[in-house]
C-alpha cells in the first residue's frame, strides 16, 4: 500500500473512485438499482477520505468534485433512462468521470490531464446517450463529436508544447531555439480552448448546451457540475501566471458571460435557460480562474455554490422532463420542498440576496478589477445583474402555489438527501462565508 | 438592550417565518415586525443620540474590509422611524385590503422580507451590507409587483423594476469593488476616496449616483415606476411611493460628503433632478389611470429631492423625502379605497364624482393633495419643499425658478386626480364605504401630512452629525407664500379643467421610449444567439473551429 499514500491525495481519490466504479459495474449483474446507487454514494464518500486525511491547496477542490459527484449519484433517476438496468451503469460512469475530475484538480502533467479531461468527456457523452428518446441520444452524438475536437486541440497543443519544451510538465519553459517560443504559446493557447470545452467557455459551448437540455438528470448534473469543477482547476494548471494566457482567457471568459446571458433571455424552457446560463456562469469561472493563483480562493467558493445551487434546482426538476415550459412552472405539481429548493437555487444562480450567489460573483468581480481592468470588469457586472431577468422569471410562479402533487411528482429519497445536503451548503455559504473560504 | 437596536432588521423575520409556517391568522402575525421597527428607530431618537455600531470582523476575509458592520445614528433612525410608521400603515390596512385574497400569507411574507432588507440597506454601516440590502429590496419590490400572476402584465412590470435595479446594483458592486481593497465604511467614505482617478470622488460619485437614479426611478430610469403600479395598492404605498424608492435620495444623503468632492457630479445630479420633477410632472398629467398618475408624481417629488442633493443641500433632500414620505403613502392608500370601493376601477375616465359615496376619504385625499402642493403652515410639504426651493435659489438660480415653476405642475397634477375622482357628488359607480381597517391608517397618515413639517428644526439638528448644520426651517415665509399660491392656482386651474373635460381630462401623450427600442434590440440579440444554439452538429462544429481559429489567430498576430 505504501505506493498508494505516496501519491497525490487527487490520485488517490481518482483511484478509489476508478476501482469502485468498476466494483458497482460488476455488481450491477446481481444487485438491485438502489443497492447500486447505494454503492456509488458509498464509493463518494469513501474516495473523499484520503483527501481530508491532510489538507492541501487541492483539498477543497477535491472535495467539490466528490460532493458533487455524490450529488449526482443521489440525483440518478430509473424513470429518465433507456433502460431501468442502466442506473448502474449510470452510476458507474459519474464515479468514472468523477475521477478523471479528481485527477485534474492537481494536474500537472500534459498527459494526465488528457486522461482526466477524455474520462470526463466520454462519461458525459454515455451519460447523455443513455436518457429517453432521440433528443438524448443527439445531445450525446454532438458532444462526442464537439468533444473529439476539444481533445484534438488539446493533443495538438500537448505536443507542440513537448516540441517546444521537451517536456510533458506544464509549466515547463521552452528550450532556446527559433520560434520555440511562439510554438510554445500557440500550443498553450490549443491546451486552453480545449480544456475550456468542459467548461463550455466560447466558441466551444456547444457540447454542453445539448447535454444540459435533453440529458437524464443525473447527466445533466454531471456536465454542469463535476466536469465544469474538473476543467475549471485544470484551466487554471493550463493558464498558470503567464500574463497573455490570462489576457486571453479574460477576453473569452467575458464573452461567454454576455453570450449566455443573451442566449438565455431568449428560452422558453427551463432546461434551455439553465443550459445557456450554465455557458455565462463558465464564464464567471473562468474570469476567476484568468485572475491568477490569487483567485483561487474565490475561484473554490464560486464554484462551491455553484454547485450547491445547481443541485438545488436539478434536483427540484428531477423527473419532470426535458421539456419544462416556463409559463407551465405554476401548474406543475412539485410540491413544497421542492419548489422551494427551485426558487433557493435560481435566487443563488442569479446571486439575489440572501442567497450566496451575490457574494461569490461580487468576489470573482472584485478579483477581475485588480487583473484585468475596468472594461472588462463593467461588462462581466452587466452580464452578472443582467442574469437575474432570466433566472428571476419564473420566481414569481414558483412562489404563488401550484397543483396538488401527484404520486410520480413525490420526490424520491435520494432527491430528498440532495435537497438537504445543497440546501445544508448553501446555508453555510451565506451565513459564514468566510468557513467555506478558510477552507480554501 | 441598546445594543440590539441595529438588529432591527430582523424584526419582522419571525413574522415572515410565521406566514410561511401558515400559523396564526394571515397578516396579523407579522404586524408587531414593523411596529417594532418603528420603536427601533424612535428609541434612539428619543436616546443619547450616540451611534451605535456593529462590527463583525472577517465577514469576507478576500476583502481588506470584509466586516459585516451595522450602524444606527440619527440618518438611519430617522429613517427606521419612517419605513416603520408607513409599514404599520399599510400592514393594518392590507389585512383589510387582502382580505379576500387567496395569497394572503404570501403577501404578508413579501412584505416582511421587504421591511428586512429595507431596514437592512437602512441599518448597513459599510457598503458591502448595503449591497446585500440594496439588491434585496429589488428582489422584494419584483416578487411584489409580480404578486397578482393572474393579472395581465404584471410579470412584465416585474421585470421592467428587476432590470432597472440590475443596473443601479451593477453600478454599486463596481463601486464597492473599486474601492481599495473594499474600505468602504460609509460614514467615512469621503476620506478614503483618492481626488482623482479610477478610485476618485468622481468616479466612485457617478456609480453612486447611477445607483440612486436607478432605484429612485430617476432620468432615463424612470420606466420602471408607472409600470411597478400593476402590483397591490398598499405595495404602492409603501414601497414605490415612500421607502425603496426613496432609498437612492437615502444612499444620496448618506454619502453627501463624497459627491461634495465632485461638483461635476453634483451639477449633474441638480441637473437630472430638475428635469426628472418637471417632465414626470407633465407625464402625470397625461396619464388616465389613477395610480400611473400617482407614480410620476412620485417621480416628480424624487427629482425635487435629487435637485436639493445636486444643490448641496442634503438636509432639505432628506426632510422633503420624510415629509413626503406621509402624503404619497397616504394618497396611494386613498387610490387603493377607490379602486376596492369600486371593484377594481383605475381609470380616471370612469372614475368621476364619488366624494358624495366616499366623504371621508375624499377629505383626507384633500389633505395629502394640500400637502403634496405644499400648502403653507398647514401641511408639512410646505416646510420642506420650501427648503429644496430655497437651496436651488441660493446655488444655481436657473434651476431653482424652474422648480418653482414646477410647483404651478404639482399642482395641476394634484388637482387633475383629485376632482377626477372626488370633484363632483354624482357617480354612476356604486363604491362601498370603507371600513376602520382601511380609513384608520390614512387617517393616521394624514395626521403626519399636517405636523411633520413642524419637526424641521429638532430633526434638523438630530441629523447635523450625518448631515451638517440644517438651516433654519420656516413655517412661512414669502418664497413660500409664492410656491404655494402657485400651487393653489394650479389646483384651481385643474379643477376648472376637470370640469370642462370630465374626469378623463388629460393632455395627449408620446407613444414609444428609448425603453421599447432597448428591449427590441435586446430581443433581437438575444434570438440571434439563441437561433446559433440551433441543435445542428455542423453550426457547432463550425461555430467552434471558426472561433478558435479566430482567437489563435488574433492572438498570435498581437503577440
Amino acid at each position: 500500500m505504501s505506493w498508494f499514500l505516496e501519491l497525490e491525495r487527487s490520485l488517490q481519490a481518482a483511484a478509489v473512485l476508478g476501482v469502485l466504479a468498476t466494483l458497482v459495474l460488476v455488481g450491477a449483474a446481481k444487485w438491485s438499482a438502489q443497492i447500486v446507487a447505494g454503492l456509488g454514494v458509498a464509493a463518494t464518500v469513501l474516495a473523499a477520505v484520503p483527501a481530508i486525511a491532510t489538507p492541501t491547496a487541492a483539498t477543497f477542490p477535491l472535495l467539490i468534485v466528490l460532493s458533487a459527484a455524490l450529488l449526482c449519484v443521489l440525483l440518478v433517476r430509473h424513470d429518465e433512462l433507456a433502460d431501468e438496468r442502466h442506473r448502474a451503469e449510470t452510476t458507474a460512469l459519474i464515479l468514472f468521470g468523477s475521477a478523471g475530475a479528481c485527477a485534474l484538480v492537481s494536474a500537472t502533467n500534459l498527459l494526465t490531464i488528457l486522461v482526466g479531461f477524455e474520462s470526463m468527456s466520454l462519461s458525459v457523452a454515455v451519460l447523455a446517450g443513455i436518457g429517453r428518446g432521440e433528443r438524448s441520444l443527439e445531445a450525446a452524438f454532438r458532444f462526442f463529436v464537439l468533444g473529439a475536437i476539444a481533445a484534438a486541440l488539446l493533443v495538438y497543443g500537448t505536443a507542440l508544447h513537448f516540441y517546444a519544451t521537451g517536456s510533458l510538465e506544464v509549466g515547463a519553459p521552452a528550450v532556446a531555439g527559433d520560434g520555440l517560443q511562439q510554438l510554445r504559446t500557440i500550443g498553450h493557447l490549443l491546451l486552453l480552448l480545449g480544456v475550456s470545452f468542459e467548461l463550455a467557455v466560447v466558441p466551444l459551448q456547444f457540447g454542453a448546451l445539448g447535454v444540459i437540455q435533453a440529458g437524464p438528470i443525473g447527466g445533466v448534473g454531471f456536465a454542469m457540475t463535476v466536469s465544469k469543477v474538473g476543467a475549471a482547476f485544470a484551466l487554471g494548471h493550463v493558464v498558470g501566471g503567464e500574463r497573455l494566457q490570462q489576457d486571453v482567457l479574460v477576453a473569452l471568459a467575458v464573452t461567454t458571460i454576455v453570450w449566455g446571458t443573451l442566449g438565455a433571455l431568449a428560452q422558453r424552457t427551463l432546461r434551455g435557460l439553465l443550459a445557456n446560463s450554465a455557458v455565462a456562469q463558465g464564464g464567471f469561472v473562468a474570469l476567476g480562474i484568468a485572475c491568477g493563483a490569487g483567485a483561487h480562493a474565490t475561484v473554490c467558493f464560486y464554484l462551491a455554490v455553484y454547485v450547491a445551487a445547481s443541485a438545488l434546482v436539478l434536483a427540484a426538476i428531477s423527473g419532470d422532463g426535458d421539456e419544462i415550459d416556463l409559463t407551465t412552472m405554476r401548474s406543475r405539481p412539485l410540491g413544497t420542498m421542492r419548489r422551494l429548493a427551485l426558487v433557493a437555487g435560481l435566487m443563488s444562480l442569479a446571486g439575489m440576496p440572501p442567497t450566496p450567489g451575490l457574494l461569490a460573483k461580487f468576489l470573482v468581480l472584485a478579483r477581475s478589477w485588480e487583473t484585468a481592468g475596468m472594461s472588462w470588469t463593467v461588462v462581466a457586472a452587466l452580464g452578472g445583474v443582467f442574469g437575474a431577468l432570466y433566472y428571476m422569471r419564473p420566481v414569481p410562479d414558483l412562489l404563488s402555489g401550484g397543483a396538488p402533487i401527484d404520486g410520480r411528482s413525490q420526490p424520491t429519497f435520494g432527491v430528498r438527501i440532495a435537497i438537504v445536503a445543497a440546501a445544508v451548503v448553501t446555508v453555510v455559504c451565506t451565513v459564514a462565508p468566510y468557513a467555506a473560504m478558510r477552507l480554501a | 438592550m441598546n445594543s440590539l437596536l441595529p438588529w432591527a432588521f430582523l424584526c419582522t423575520i419571525p413574522g415572515l417565518l410565521l406566514q410561511a409556517l401558515g400559523v396564526g391568522r394571515a397578516g396579523v402575525a407579522s404586524l408587531l415586525g414593523p411596529i417594532a421597527v418603528l420603536l427601533a428607530g424612535a428609541a434612539w431618537l428619543v436616546g443619547d443620540h450616540a451611534p451605535l455600531v456593529v462590527s463583525i470582523a472577517d465577514w469576507l476575509p478576500m476583502l481588506g474590509d470584509g466586516t459585516f458592520a451595522l450602524r444606527l445614528d440619527a440618518l438611519s433612525a430617522t429613517m427606521l422611524t419612517v419605513i416603520g410608521a408607513v409599514a404599520s400603515c399599510v400592514y393594518v390596512y392590507s389585512l383589510a385590503y387582502m382580505h379576500d385574497d387567496p395569497g394572503q400569507r404570501r403577501f404578508f411574507a413579501l412584505l416582511d422580507f421587504f421591511v428586512a432588507t429595507m431596514c437592512l440597506l437602512v441599518l448597513a454601516g459599510n457598503l458591502v451590507v448595503l449591497v446585500a440590502g440594496w439588491a434585496g429590496v429589488g428582489i422584494a419590490s419584483f416578487l411584489l409587483i409580480s404578486f397578482w400572476r393572474d393579472k395581465e402584465g404584471t410579470l412584465g412590470a416585474g421585470m421592467q423594476a428587476l432590470a432597472a435595479n440590475a443596473i443601479g446594483d451593477a453600478a454599486l458592486l463596481l463601486a464597492v469593488v473599486l474601492l481599495p481593497r473594499g474600505q468602504a465604511d460609509l460614514v467615512n467614505l469621503h476620506a478614503l476616496v483618492t481626488p482623482t482617478g479610477t478610485s476618485g470622488a468622481t468616479m466612485i460619485g457617478a456609480l453612486l449616483v447611477v445607483a440612486a437614479a436607478a432605484k429612485s426611478a430617476q432620468g432615463p430610469l424612470y420606466f420602471w415606476l408607472p409600470s411597478a403600479m400593476a402590483g397591490p395598492t398598499p405595495v404602492s404605498a409603501l414601497i414605490h411611493a415612500a421607502t425603496m424608492v426613496a432609498a437612492g435620495v437615502y444612499l444620496l444623503c448618506r454619502t453627501h460628503l463624497v459627491l461634495a468632492q465632485a461638483p461635476d457630479v453634483l451639477h449633474v445630479v441638480a441637473w437630472l433632478g430638475v428635469l426628472t420633477a418637471l417632465v414626470a410632472a407633465i407625464a402625470s398629467l397625461q396619464q388616465t389611470n389613477y395610480k400611473k398618475g400617482l407614480a410620476y408624481s412620485t417621480l416628480s417629488q424624487l427629482g425635487y429631492m435629487f435637485a436639493a442633493i445636486g444643490f448641496g443641500a442634503p438636509f432639505a433632500a432628506f426632510f422633503h423625502l420624510f415629509t413626503h414620505a406621509s402624503f404619497k403613502a397616504l394618497l396611494f392608500l386613498v387610490a387603493g379605497i377607490v379602486i376596492h370601493a369600486t371593484d377594481g376601477e383605475e381609470e380616471l375616465g370612469k372614475l368621476g364624482g364619488l366624494r358624495g359615496q366616499l366623504g371621508a376619504t375624499a377629505w383626507l385625499a384633500l389633505v395629502g393633495s394640500l400637502a403634496l402642493i405644499g400648502l403653507p403652515i398647514a401641511t408639512a410639504g410646505a416646510f420642506s419643499k420650501d427648503l429644496v426651493l430655497e437651496a436651488g435659489l441660493e446655488h444655481a438660480p436657473m434651476l431653482g425658478y424652474l422648480l418653482l415653476g414646477g410647483v404651478v405642475l404639482t399642482g395641476l397634477y394634484t388637482g387633475r386626480l383629485w376632482f377626477a375622482v372626488f370633484g363632483r357628488s354624482d357617480s354612476k359607480l356604486h363604491a362601498h364605504a370603507p371600513g376602520l381597517l382601511l380609513l384608520g391608517p390614512v387617517a393616521l397618515l394624514a395626521v403626519g401630512a399636517v405636523v411633520l413639517g413642524w419637526t424641521g428644526n429638532p430633526l434638523g439638528e438630530v441629523l447635523a452629525p450625518a448631515l451638517g448644520k440644517a438651516p433654519e426651517v420656516h413655517a412661512w415665509s414669502t418664497l413660500g407664500a409664492i410656491a404655494g399660491g402657485l400651487g393653489l392656482c394650479g389646483f384651481v386651474l385643474a379643477g376648472a379643467w376637470v370640469k370642462a373635460k370630465g374626469s378623463g381630462a388629460a393632455l395627449p401623450s408620446f407613444r414609444g421610449s428609448w425603453v421599447d427600442v432597448a428591449s427590441g434590440v435586446s430581443d433581437g440579440v438575444a434570438r440571434l444567439v439563441a437561433s446559433v444554439h440551433d441543435g445542428r452538429v455542423v453550426t457547432a462544429i463550425v461555430f467552434s473551429l471558426f472561433g478558435a481559429g479566430i482567437v489563435t489567430l488574433v492572438t498570435v498576430l498581437r503577440h
